[in-house]
């Protein structure tokens, strides 16, 4: 519980829609194509696809780093298309800075910010302390492990307390048992924060794992297949893998994308 | 912790062998007139540390030209380079107009300029201070434009989509990002200074620690170009070793990766 | 912190372009400016009246150039000379020394830390030193140029031999390939990018290095033609020397280039 407190300080979670968007990149290279995603307030969504589908390019649009040809983003109803400092934001890749500190690496969004040190530092060793990190307050991310680097990215990412968390394929780098292990470890977090959550991975199980709601993509140029509600109770452990509501969506999605997949296989053979 | 001593431990193993074999071959050097080796062609070190001591003046003299040479041209060019640098990578026409120009003219040897530029500056300090200096510029503005562009562009993007302005992407990341970069042109850009400014005291008239080198006909030994040429030698590795602790200052997150590493 | 030294000169060799500018101006935009350029020195010459014992035009030069060919190729061939017997030397015993410090343990702790610090010390003011030692014949240059080409080889070369794939050589152990034939099959080819990147250091080095070390004492060479004609006033000869040094660094740059898709063309496949 000691998360809220630091959770609450800046906006609360907030719905999300993606309407109509589309982006064409200079050689028309179609990335997008006419693309709806919703989530409600509060909610963990998860876009799936085969690789080079246009994710992270949607994933750009949310963040405001890049404008949509067509459509837009609304974040509680209101217009963010190509705005920034609406989302949290985290890669497969961890984006530590090598030449801060872990305390300095983590506050860095409220430094942005301009929050004094004295206030973010506070807030920043309260989670550090929560993670197992406080130990590493002052060494510089060379030292530390994968798995620490990548929860010192979500540590930063909380810190800078957007309403909207979007994390594209966050733990794929790291190994399968460490993957699952930060999976529930993330679901625990984010139980906690109350954030509306966009997670993008091309890893089907982790997808419905995590979600209340999934969006299946297709190959480039990347159009929406399906949306799947995953009704599941939550809390949830890695025994819910084994639900059949969970293999019925798993086969389900599994069949949509595998032939998506080898359409594009197809494609690249001809 | 235990990490660091093993450190320091095995870099005293690695520094006995070659430090054995210097040692061995200045000893070699040494007795080399029993071997009937002319000390009139290759005077021992201990003739030329003895001429060191008692000429001290003169070669304090000539060092301090060839010293101040150096301070200036190198100031001179680091400044010039780095500016270049940045407007390249953050200048739009600039960066279309000089990149291609620096990339190009950079094969030009400028070292070879020396002869041409005494006849133009005439025989004082001027024309060695601009030898180094264009000796230094190249690789300061390469390696300038090289460490900027180097920044990451995923760890830019997250600063942007937090909404941070240019200066800061600029001082969080970009800067760090080039000092290393930076530091190597440095590096570089010394020793090409060391050289520049020797060198172009060849040509031209005037004193300075390479004229000293060729002074081998008059009332001293022939040891007096082995003893510039030392220090010459020392020059450059203490200018280099100052680097180096200057690295270590400025990236202190270097030496925490590699203590663990 | 030699080794990154080398890796300074690397990009000082080949920085990285980014595709801002296209091939048209990567070639066009420099040549435009030096034409201005030489065209501003011709205007302000004839303009300013300038004797040529001070700045001759580039028109004079260009007479010179003409006039005292058999001069001018005379102090060449030699330089050239020069570079090439100095260039093969330090190659083949940077090459030498390299595969020493692969195959070697005791050689890689006593002789390869020598060879770097070493390197920390401006090579080319041996000059004197060598003049005093071998003379004023072309001997002491052809050292220069070797001990300068000599380091970047040995690193590049150190460097590439040590960057072969393990696992790529741990799969042809497996399948029983000798040591010849895992050196020619992989670590050859995968130490060729580097030892071109360090050919084309030492080249460019090459010239710079024989020039130079004419100038404390030499017999012949562009280099004392330099020296020589600068005491006698003739200016115009000095700068032709200088183009031509020029020339023969703008070739030396280039050689390495070519050389590197004759050697090496599935890079060339990568890269289109």
């Amino acid at each position: 519980m000691t998360g809220t407190s630091a959770a609450a300080t800046r906006e609360s979670a907030a719905s999300v829609r993606v309407e109509a968007v589309s982006k064409v990149f200079p050689g028309d290279v179609r990335a997008l194509d006419d693309i709806n995603l919703e989530a409600d307030a509060g909610q963990f969504v998860a876009v799936v696809g085969p690789s080079g589908c246009g994710k992270s390019t949607l994933f750009n649009i949310v963040a405001g780093l890049i404008r949509p040809d067509t459509g837009r983003v609304l974040l509680g109803g209101r217009d963010i298309t190509g705005t920034t400092g609406h989302c949290g934001y985290m890669l497969q890749r961890d984006l530590l800075l090598p030449w801060r500190t872990v305390i300095d690496n983590v506050v860095i969004g409220l430094d942005v910010l301009g929050v004094p040190r004295s206030e973010s530092y506070a807030r920043a060793r309260e989670l550090l302390q929560r993670f197992g990190l406080q130990r590493f307050e002052r060494s510089y991310p060379a030292v530390l492990s994968g798995g620490m680097r990548q929860r010192c990215a979500v540590i930063r990412t909380i810190l800078y307390d957007a309403p909207l968390f979007l994390l594209d394929e966050p733990f794929t780098a790291l190994d399968a048992q460490t993957r699952l292990l930060m999976q529930e470890w993330l679901l625990e977090v984010w139980s906690t924060l109350g954030k509306t959550v966009f997670y993008i991975t091309h890893d089907v199980d982790e997808a419905i794992f995590l979600s209340d709601r999934v969006f299946a993509m297709s190959a480039r140029p990347g159009h929406l297949l399906t949306m799947v509600e995953v009704e599941l109770e939550r809390p949830r452990s890695h025994e819910v893998r084994f639900d059949p509501h969970f293999v019925g969506l798993k086969a389900q999605l599994v069949a949509l994308i595998r032939g998506e997949a080898e359409r594009a296989l197809a494609a690249e053979l001809t | 912790m235990s990490g660091v001593r093993e450190h320091t431990g095995s870099r005293l193993r690695e520094f006995w062998p070659p430090a054995l074999l210097l040692g061995g071959l200045v000893v070699l050097w040494e007795i080399s007139p029993s071997f009937g080796v002319l000390t009139a062609i290759v005077p021992p070190p201990s003739l030329v540390l003895k001429t060191l001591i008692d000429k001290h003046q003169v070669y304090i003299d000539n060092l301090s030209i060839t010293l101040v040479e150096i301070a200036l041209g190198f100031a001179v060019g680091f400044v010039i380079g780095l500016l270049t640098g940045l407007a390249i990578v953050y200048g739009r026409v600039a960066g279309q107009v000089l990149q291609p120009l620096i990339v190009t003219s950079q094969a030009i040897p400028v070292i070879s300029l020396a002869p041409l530029l005494v006849i133009l500056m005439g025989f004082g300090m001027e024309p060695r201070i601009v030898i180094v200096a264009l000796a230094v510029f190249f690789p300061i503005t390469l390696n300038t434009v090289a460490g900027l562009r180097s920044a990451d562009q995923e760890t830019i993007d997250l600063l942007k989509s937090y909404g941070a302005s240019r200066r800061m992407i600029f001082r969080w990341i970009e800067i760090p990002s080039a000092l290393p970069f930076v530091l190597a042109g440095v590096q570089l850009g010394l020793t090409y200074s060391v050289i520049g400014a020797v060198v172009a005291e060849w040509v031209g008239s005037g004193r300075g620690l390479g004229k000293l080198m060729l002074l081998r006909q008059s009332s001293f030994g022939v040891e007096v170009t082995y003893a510039a040429v030392a220090l010459t030698a020392v020059v450059a590795l203490v200018l280099l070793g100052g680097v180096h602790l200057v690295r270590r200052r400025l990236m202190p997150w270097e030496i925490a990766g590699r203590v663990e590493a | 912190m030699t080794i990154s030294d080398v890796e300074a000169r690397v990009q000082s060799v080949n920085p990285r372009t980014e595709g801002r500018t296209s091939r048209w101006a990567s070639v066009g935009i420099p040549l435009v400016i030096f034409a201005a350029l030489i065209l501003a020195w011709e205007g302000a010459v004839r303009a300013l009246n300038i004797v040529p014992a001070i700045l001759p035009a580039p028109s004079r030069v260009l007479s010179t150039l003409v006039k005292e060919h058999d001069l001018l190729i005379d102090g060449m061939a030699t330089t050239l000379q020069e570079i090439v017997l100095g260039f093969l030397l330090g190659f083949a015993l940077g090459i030498g020394v390299a595969l020493g410090v692969v195959f070697s343990g005791v050689f890689r702790r006593t002789v390869y830390p020598l060879v770097v610090i070493s390197q920390l010390i401006p090579v080319v003011a041996l000059a004197p030193v060598l003049v005093i030692i071998l003379g004023f014949g072309i001997e002491p240059k052809v050292v220069i140029v070797a001990l300068g080409v000599f380091f970047p080889i040995t690193v590049t070369a150190v460097a590439g031999l040590t960057s072969a794939d393990p696992e790529m050589i741990n799969l042809l152990r497996s399948l029983s390939a000798s040591r010849l034939q895992i050196f020619r099959m992989v670590r050859g080819p995968a130490a060729l990018p580097y030892l071109m990147t360090g050919i084309q250091i030492a080249l460019t080095y090459a010239v710079t290095g024989a020039v130079v070390a004419e100038w404390p004492g030499a017999q012949k060479g562009l280099g004392l033609l330099m020296v020589t004609q600068n005491a006698l006033s003739r200016t115009d000869i000095v700068v032709a020397a200088i183009v031509i040094v020029t020339c023969l660094a703008l070739v030396m740059y280039a050689l390495p280039v070519v050389l590197r898709r004759l050697v090496m063309p599935w890079e060339r496949i990568g890269r289109g």
